[in-house]
């Protein structure tokens, strides 16, 4: 029971501060390694994947990186610490559908982690709160120096790091942004602006769900590291193309700031009407409604603005950690009320003063 | 990989083994036939060479391609009527490429993406390499270095302190690589 409510715990990285957190929630920067002496995860014996499973979790017990950090084996752990593991984006649905030994080690704050067995031995990584993958790979890059140390990776001088995708071999790098961009969607300028990162090597997709939908007007972007690149240069390079999303969104909420205010605070009004009311909420409408707040909060209406309260209030209305709140497995519709139960009490929290008093 | 072209589209049957492509200005129409039809329409193939209509071409084994360009040049040469008579041979065999070491065959590879181990890299070069240089932009590494051997006195002396953690801790399979390392030295 102790370990659920550890697990459930928010993560690190939903707390809303660092750099340019009005736009970017987070930043995750990684790396896949794989051990020479053995094939990748998904051609592997079960004797060969409990050898891996053993040698790495060694080798991470032996790094100073990876101090007081637990070790969760997804062979003999319950399902729903499995989704408490997956809510959080430590690891992916990948390792909930294999078999044989696998896991993860994480930290107390689910931020840094390494998984060993997934697509491939080792992907070590750390997410921060805001815009700062530069943090990120200070740590992911000491401890692949740690467990490279000791251990003996998959390596080619010319081609780098072998990873059981070709496409991410080379550094292996790969850096993921959670952003908000509910103007540039609005406006209607969100395809240019993806378009023209997709150009620049960086691929986007809605945080829930696919591209067509995007609760929440949370996206995840993500980008791979050229073989033709040093990491230091590649995370330059992303971080590059981020700024310049980061920018176009906050021109665009000036934009409608100055020309939708009117339209904007009916939106905002309806939103707070229906989430202090409604008794019952999809995830999708919670996100979307809370999304109105949140935007409210950031073009100085009268509301809280620290972005924790947003980002916990979804991750706290999954599935699997509200299992874990309220004791038991919930139905769908278990869920939906439940989800509607908590809005309202978190409405409390939040500080509204007079948002209809807003002047247009 | 040989070609499979079933049943004869003529007769319907007898299995067919000339593929006939007819090109009638733009349009092009492609026949399977056994080869009595195939004689029937006037075409016929052997060993020692093609029958077309009234041409014959004989070659031999040894420089099958050159006189089958020739051919073909011929063919795009001669004054025939609108429709022009084209002759498709089956491919040869191809021999589909295998990684020894974990079995993953080439036709797996293109399906899913995801090669089965390190020496996949080396058994599917050829076609890695334009994957590579396409996700890429270039297939030369530039990225951090990787020491995968023991290079210094402090390596050495580090290692060794591991190798006796690990065995005291009975991490057996940890020891062995630590070990590994160590033994091949680069000092």
């Amino acid at each position: 029971m102790k370990e659920l409510r550890s697990l459930s715990a928010l993560p690190n990285w939903v707390n809303g501060s660092g750099i340019d957190n009005d736009v970017v929630i987070s930043s995750t920067v990684s790396v896949s390694r794989n051990l020479a002496k053995y094939k990748f995860p998904d051609r592997c014996s079960a004797g060969e994947k409990r050898e891996i499973y053993t040698t790495v979790s060694s080798a991470i017990s032996h790094s100073d990186s990876c101090d007081k950090f637990t070790l969760y084996n997804f062979d003999k752990i319950e399902k729903l610490k499995q989704f408490l593991l997956i809510e959080t984006r430590v690891i992916d649905t990948h390792m909930l559908a294999s078999v044989g030994d696998r896991g993860v080690v994480c930290d107390k704050k689910q931020s840094s982690t390494v998984s060993i067995n997934g697509l491939n031995h080792i992907q070590i990584r750390k997410s921060v709160p805001g815009f700062n993958p530069k943090n990120s790979w200070n740590w992911v890059d000491k401890c692949d120096n740690d467990l490279g140390a000791i251990l003996d990776y998959s390596f080619d001088p010319k081609k780098g790091f072998l990873t059981s995708n070709p496409k991410i071999a080379g550094s292996a790098l790969q850096c993921e942004f959670i952003v908000y961009l509910p103007a540039l969607i609005l406006t209607g300028t969100i395809d240019s602006v993806l378009s023209g990162a997709s150009q620049m090597g960086i691929s986007a997709q809605g945080l829930f769900g696919s591209l067509g939908e995007v609760p929440g007007s949370l996206f995840q972007l993500v980008s791979i590291a050229h073989i033709g690149s040093s990491e230091v240069d590649a995370i330059s390079d992303v971080s590059e193309v981020i700024a310049k999303i980061i920018e176009s969104e906050r021109n665009a909420r000036q934009a409608l700031l100055s020309d939708a205010k009117f339209e904007i605070s009916d939106k905002i009004s309806r939103s707070y009407g229906i989430l202090k009311y409604a008794k019952r909420l999809t995830f999708n409408e919670l996100l979307n409604l809370s999304s109105a707040l949140r935007f409210a909060s950031l073009i100085d209406m009268n509301i809280t603005t620290n972005p924790a309260y947003y980002n916990s209030l979804i991750l706290k209305n999954m599935p699997a950690r509200m299992e874990v709140r309220v004791g038991n497995q919930l139905s769908v519709q278990g869920q939906e009320i439940e989800r509607a139960f908590f809005a309202k009490e978190w409405l409390k929290e939040i500080n509204i003063n007079n948002i209809f008093d807003w002047q247009t | 990989m040989d070609i499979d072209l079933g049943i004869c589209d003529n007769c319907g049957e007898n299995p067919a083994t000339i593929q006939l492509t007819q090109l009638i200005g733009t349009n092009e129409r492609n026949m399977c036939l056994c080869e009595e039809c195939a004689a029937e329409q006037g075409v016929s193939i052997s060993i020692d060479g093609i029958q077309l209509g009234d041409q014959a071409i004989h070659f031999s084994e040894d420089n099958f391609e050159e006189e089958f360009e020739a051919l073909d040049q011929e063919l795009h040469n001669t004054d025939l009527p609108s429709s022009k008579k084209q002759i498709r041979l089956p491919a040869p065999k191809q021999i589909e490429k295998v990684c020894n070491n974990c079995g993953t065959t080439f036709a797996e590879f293109r399906n899913t993406g995801i090669l089965g181990c390190a020496e996949c890299y080396g058994v599917f070069e050829d076609n890695l390499s334009s994957i590579l240089t396409q996700t890429h932009g270039t297939d030369n590494y530039c990225g951090k270095n990787y020491r995968d051997q023991a290079e210094t006195k402090e390596d050495i002396n580090f290692l060794k302190k591991e190798l006796k953690v690990a065995v005291k801790s009975e991490e057996f399979e940890l020891a062995a690589i630590i070990r590994d390392k160590i033994n091949h030295q680069k000092l």
